[in-house]
């Protein structure tokens, strides 16, 4: 028995009133208010609203950009392109969708 | 009849031992495939699709156990919580061996990749093109995932709703830029130790994306059908904490591998 509540049974054996629990307020299984959550919900959609067209433009931006690779001839060093054995696909890489060396013999 | 403790005494399910076996067959299938064997693919998909279904009824009873029967009581969801944490906490494991892999070689590179990085005579991605709109995509996709959060804790539905689709179509673009990336990209998984640790590591990433996409899409279905209340949306806590995994992991791969192993 906790000393707050061995002393409620004494206060009640004396015959005095004990005063009522102070009803709690009911939070959500985050902790919060209701209007705390209320407000967190407004400020990350007000954080959304900013951020989704800044992807959108950044995202027109980047597609403006040339993504051109040098095409030049490139030495051929003894770890690039390995090819141990076929792949069980067939001569070119996984994501090697225009072709590959191996393929063209 | 009455049940004098708060804890879920699960009942005996075939979905364990058909997941194990669905696993089993999808390994042994991979196997069979990579080697040439008659058959592999055959059993690659048929180990494929158990694993799917495997996935599918299993949380369906979860779900069924949790959302209809009351079985989720606070003990426990505040078990289930603690599992999805240790699973993430198993996740980070998973990828600091990667990260591992590439700083092993990339901070001391030997001789045979010309003793600098990125290896000579290799091209990179330019880290300030797609990779930095992707890094931007996934951090928006967490804010407006968190929105969602607030929006079931507050009980606004159709705000929960609305940004739950915005993360998913995020996510989506996420992948597709990903995947254009990937078919784009200068070098493969076979230019080296580089294409390797790089492949690696983003791949595995990416396959965490699918994955989480496929989580949220779960969570937006029970989401409309009314499943998740203020105070009983474990499922979509998960799928949460998840994201902002894949969100993180990103974080890292981009600073070191795109950024400081780019330039």
């Amino acid at each position: 028995m906790s000393f707050a509540s061995a002393a409620r049974s004494l206060v009640r054996r004396a015959g005095t009133s004990v005063p009522a629990a102070k009803v709690p307020v009911r939070n959500m299984s985050s902790g919060h208010s209701i209007e705390e959550e209320i407000a967190h919900m407004d400020t990350w959609r007000q954080v959304t609203y900013v951020v989704v067209p800044a992807c959108c433009a950044f995202f027109a931006y980047t597609m403006t950009q040339s993504h051109h690779h040098d095409t030049g001839e490139k030495p051929k060093y003894s770890w690039m392109r390995m090819r141990n054995k076929a792949y069980p696909w067939g001569p070119c890489g996984l994501f090697e969708m225009k072709g590959c060396p191996e393929a063209e013999g | 009849m009455r049940q004098l403790h708060p804890f879920h005494l699960v009942d005996p399910s075939p979905w364990p031992f058909f997941s194990a076996f669905g696993a089993f067959c999808l390994v042994t299938g991979l196997t069979m495939f990579i080697h040439r064997f008659n058959g592999g693919f055959f059993f690659l998909c048929f180990g494929f699709f158990l694993v799917l279904y495997g996935m599918a009824v299993w949380w369906r009873d979860v779900i069924r156990e949790g959302t209809f029967q009351g079985h989720h009581t606070r003990a426990v969801q505040s078990g289930l919580r603690w599992g999805i944490l240790l699973f993430i906490a198993s996740e980070v494991m998973f990828f600091f061996a990667f990260f591992w892999a590439f700083f092993h070689a990339s901070l001391a590179p030997t001789v045979e990749i010309g003793a600098v990085w990125p290896p000579k005579g290799l091209e990179v991605l330019n880290p300030w093109q797609i990779p930095l709109l992707n890094t931007v995509i996934l951090l928006s996709s967490g804010a407006s995932v968190t929105w969602t959060h607030h929006a079931i804790l507050a009980g606004y539905r159709w705000q929960a709703v609305v940004s739950l689709v915005l993360t998913v179509v995020l996510a989506v673009v996420f992948t597709a830029l990903q995947g254009v990336e990937y078919v784009d990209a200068p070098f493969t998984l076979s230019d080296g130790v580089y294409g390797s640790t790089f492949f690696m590591a983003t791949g595995f990433h990416g396959f965490h994306v699918l994955v989480g996409s496929c989580f949220l899409i779960v969570c937006l279905f029970r989401l409309r059908s009314g499943q998740f209340t203020k105070r009983h949306h474990v499922g979509f806590e998960a799928a949460a904490w998840y994201w902002h995994f894949v969100d993180v992991v990103w974080l890292f791969l981009f600073i070191s591998i795109y950024w400081w192993g780019g330039v």
